[in-house]
């Protein structure tokens, strides 16, 4: 179990600056993984480089890979080892395979429970895969690190609730209209925010986009880019009832949105509703036009707060994670183990056997006038014998497998019946399928 | 003594698959609306999936009931509240099953299946009023059309309503700027709107051609006793509702939540047309049969 390691640096220990001077771009990943594997003595080796971190997870027999690493991440990057110790932490057992875990789970993530960071550790998986840089080993690692964080999202609420303001936006748009792509956005203002917004909206598929401005060339600026309509903020009226969203961001200083407009656009609309995003501060629209039916109206402080209360629920999760992530290391390691026994046992039942045919054959050829049943009869016997004899055997085996002291035992154990030495794992070794960016 | 008047019931006048079916459809709608509330309530830990199996089972088991019973007892059933009561039922779920196929919702079945459990309470509570055994259906085929195609629209009502609470429930939150866990997965407000202006416009005609084949099978002499039927008042307000809502919405006069409260108005209708006018019409329903069979 101790083969397994982790060294790396992330958001938590190191600045943007240390960050970027360690990362891998994808080129350089397949000759760091050769260098992993020669210069650093691994046998497996998988490299993940995101914006946040810097990881090098390698499954070795180096009594001491800390500082072969540490040298070969410092000297791939023109660092000195001494300097970067500074700032990277390394996890090895037990603790590199939580920390894989809790890494594909977005639990060490700066967004908490981001799911974005899983097809980031598939997609490095992929390429050292690809380079013949894995095994048994950190393929059943990395595949049990996929299966954690399909379950910490789909069982506790680690991802629930966007954490952006514009996406929380665009979730409370959905709870108000089925379908974006017959509705037309009216973004008033240009602002950051507002176009992130817009940005968003046209992701989800919405059909119309007018963009209004009090310069029409910025107007028309942002509308080339989303494929809209400009329209100069005195028309304003004239486009309202038109807009099934209306982003507004301003930088006004009295609302520009009264109620009885709302009204007038509402009875020249059906009474269809409209969502209204109010991003500016101070406020664009009067707040009186929430108390009108089939508007609803949202503004900075709404979204912030939906925004606040799903990062604390998300936190609120982390225990259920913790709970979840102890109880598959856990799993990990008993199959790790037994897995570890099953060529000890198969070497000790071949043994057994070849010794039965032997004496068996060597029996009946003193006897070679015997029927053929009653000579099956005698092979038959010999090997319920043997089964028997064994059984305790194998299951003594078993049970010693799943102790925590177990590699020393059935290292020797190994020796003893000639086994080459005890393989490292695993259950399955079959390709994920890499899923979109998200 | 509720299951005693059931059982005797369940002996005297049904077969024992009809009997067996019955049973199993009520089970299953309660284990249904079980598993649709935990879906709603713990989607992390139960799926939907299970309470629209189970849903599917007993609608399937619910529509052999009938098809048994309407074999061995020609149009009986239509006569015995008790079943008239569990036809709507039968037309609720087989409503919302149509609508989830068309378009799946998700969270619906969590009104759903509930509604058809507390269907099925109310009508082994009133069993003892509501089951009248051995007595004979309605023969005049426009007076079974009529109560066919009143109890259609009635369950498809009992869907807008449960589309209707979804939507007050969902645009209050809105409105309030929270997002309560178990309504994450509602549908929006424009998908129950239109799920409940589709029921209206289907009800509507359902109701109104059911009318037109009641009057139609009463003589004109008839006509006079008619008013003096609290159930046929309950489903004339009722009409009178629906029609009031559709137009309130074509004309733009309905907006906002005010439609929805109204298909809630319109629900009580219902329930008292079932339920307590139903209680109290007795002796009017067995005047009206009994001018009936004179005829």
């Amino acid at each position: 179990m101790n083969r397994y390691c982790v060294i790396g640096i992330n958001h938590k220990f190191a600045p943007l600056e240390i960050r970027e001077r360690v990362a891998y771009p994808d080129r350089r990943i397949p000759a760091a993984l050769r260098s992993m594997r020669e210069a650093a003595q691994c046998e497996e080796a998988v490299i993940l480089s995101t914006c946040n971190r810097v990881e090098l997870y390698a499954f070795t027999s180096d009594p001491a890979p800390q500082e072969r690493l540490l040298k070969l991440m410092a000297d791939d990057h023109g660092l000195q080892s001494e300097f970067l110790a500074r700032y990277v932490y390394f996890h090895r057992g037990r603790n590199a395979v939580e920390h894989l875990l809790r890494v594909a789970g977005g639990l060490d993530s700066l967004v908490l429970g981001e799911t974005q960071i899983v097809n980031q550790v598939k997609k490095s998986y992929l390429l050292a895969q690809s380079e013949n840089a894995t095994g048994k080993a950190l393929n059943s690692l990395f595949h049990r690190a996929f299966n954690v964080a399909k379950r910490l999202h789909s069982e506790t609420g680690i991802s629930t609730g966007q954490l952006s303001t514009s996406s929380v936006a665009v979730t409370f748009a959905r709870r108000v209209f089925e379908n974006l792509s017959d509705k037309t956005a009216l973004l008033v203002g240009v602002g950051e925010v507002g176009e992130l917004t817009l940005n968003y909206l046209k992701d989800s598929g919405i059909g119309r986009t007018i963009v209004c401005s009090r310069t029409l060339d910025r107007a028309r600026e942002v509308a080339t880019r989303y494929g809209g309509d400009a329209v100069p903020l005195e028309l304003i009226e004239d486009y309202l009832p038109r807009a099934d969203i209306v982003i507004s961001q301003t930088a006004s200083e009295r609302p520009i949105f009264s109620r009885e407009m709302f009204k007038q656009a509402l009875k020249k609309r059906g009474w269809r509703s409209i969502f209204v995003l109010d991003l500016a501060v101070p406020r664009d629209v009067a707040p009186d036009v929430d108390e009108l039916p089939d508007v609803y109206l949202y503004n900075v402080d709404d979204l912030e707060q939906v925004v606040a209360e799903h990062a604390l629920t998300r936190s609120h999760e982390i225990k259920r994670c913790t709970e979840i992530i102890t109880q598959e290391v856990d799993g990990f390691l008993a199959g790790f183990q037994s897995f570890s026994a099953a060529p000890i046992i198969k070497a000790l039942s071949e043994r057994a056997h070849a010794i039965r045919e032997a004496e068996v054959n060597r029996l009946l050829a003193h006897f070679v006038d015997l029927p053929p049943d009653q000579k099956a009869e005698i092979a038959m016997f010999a090997e319920q014998l043997v089964n028997k004899l064994l059984h305790p055997q194998i299951s003594a085996i078993k049970a010693q497998s799943r102790r925590e002291d177990a590699a020393d035992s059935l290292r020797v154990l190994a020796r003893a019946l000639g086994v080459d030495d005890i393989p490292a794992a695993p259950k399955h070794e079959a390709q994920p399928q890499p899923e979109n960016q998200s | 003594m509720l299951a005693d008047t059931f059982h005797s019931f369940s002996q005297q006048t049904m077969g024992t698959f009809t009997a067996l079916m019955l049973h199993l459809a009520i089970g299953g709608f309660f284990v249904a609306a079980v598993l649709s509330l935990a879906a709603l309530l713990l989607p992390s830990r139960v799926k939907s999936g299970a309470a629209d199996i189970t849903g599917v089972a007993s609608t399937l088991a619910l529509a052999l009931f009938f098809a048994g019973r309407f074999a061995e007892a020609g149009t009986e059933p239509l006569s015995n509240m008790f079943e008239v009561v569990a036809l709507s039922a039968l037309f609720l779920a087989a409503a919302y099953l149509v609508a989830s196929r068309l378009k799946p919702m998700q969270g619906v079945s969590a009104f759903a299946y509930p509604a058809l459990a507390v269907i099925f309470i109310v009508d082994y509570l009133l069993a003892p009023t509501f089951v009248r055994p051995g007595h004979h259906g309605p023969e005049e085929p426009l007076l079974v059309a009529h109560i066919v195609l009143v109890i259609l629209s009635y369950g498809v009502y009992f869907l807008a309503a449960a589309a209707a609470v979804m939507y007050l429930l969902q645009e209050r939150q809105i409105k309030r700027h929270k997002e309560a866990r178990f309504m994450k997965d509602f549908p929006s407000l424009e998908s129950l709107r239109k799920l409940v202006n589709t029921c209206i416009i289907v009800g509507l005609p359902l109701l109104s051609v059911g009318f037109v084949l009641g009057f139609l099978a009463f003589s004109k002499e008839d006509w006079a006793s008619l008013p003096a039927n609290p159930k046929v008042l309950a489903s004339l307000v009722l009409w009178l509702v629906l029609i009031g809502i559709y137009l309130g919405r074509v004309t733009g006069l309905l907006h906002g939540r005010r439609p929805f409260y109204w298909v809630l108005v319109g629900f009580c209708f219902v329930i008292l047309s079932y339920v307590g006018l139903g209680l109290m019409s007795v002796r009017a329903q067995q005047a009206t049969h009994t001018a009936l069979e004179a005829r």
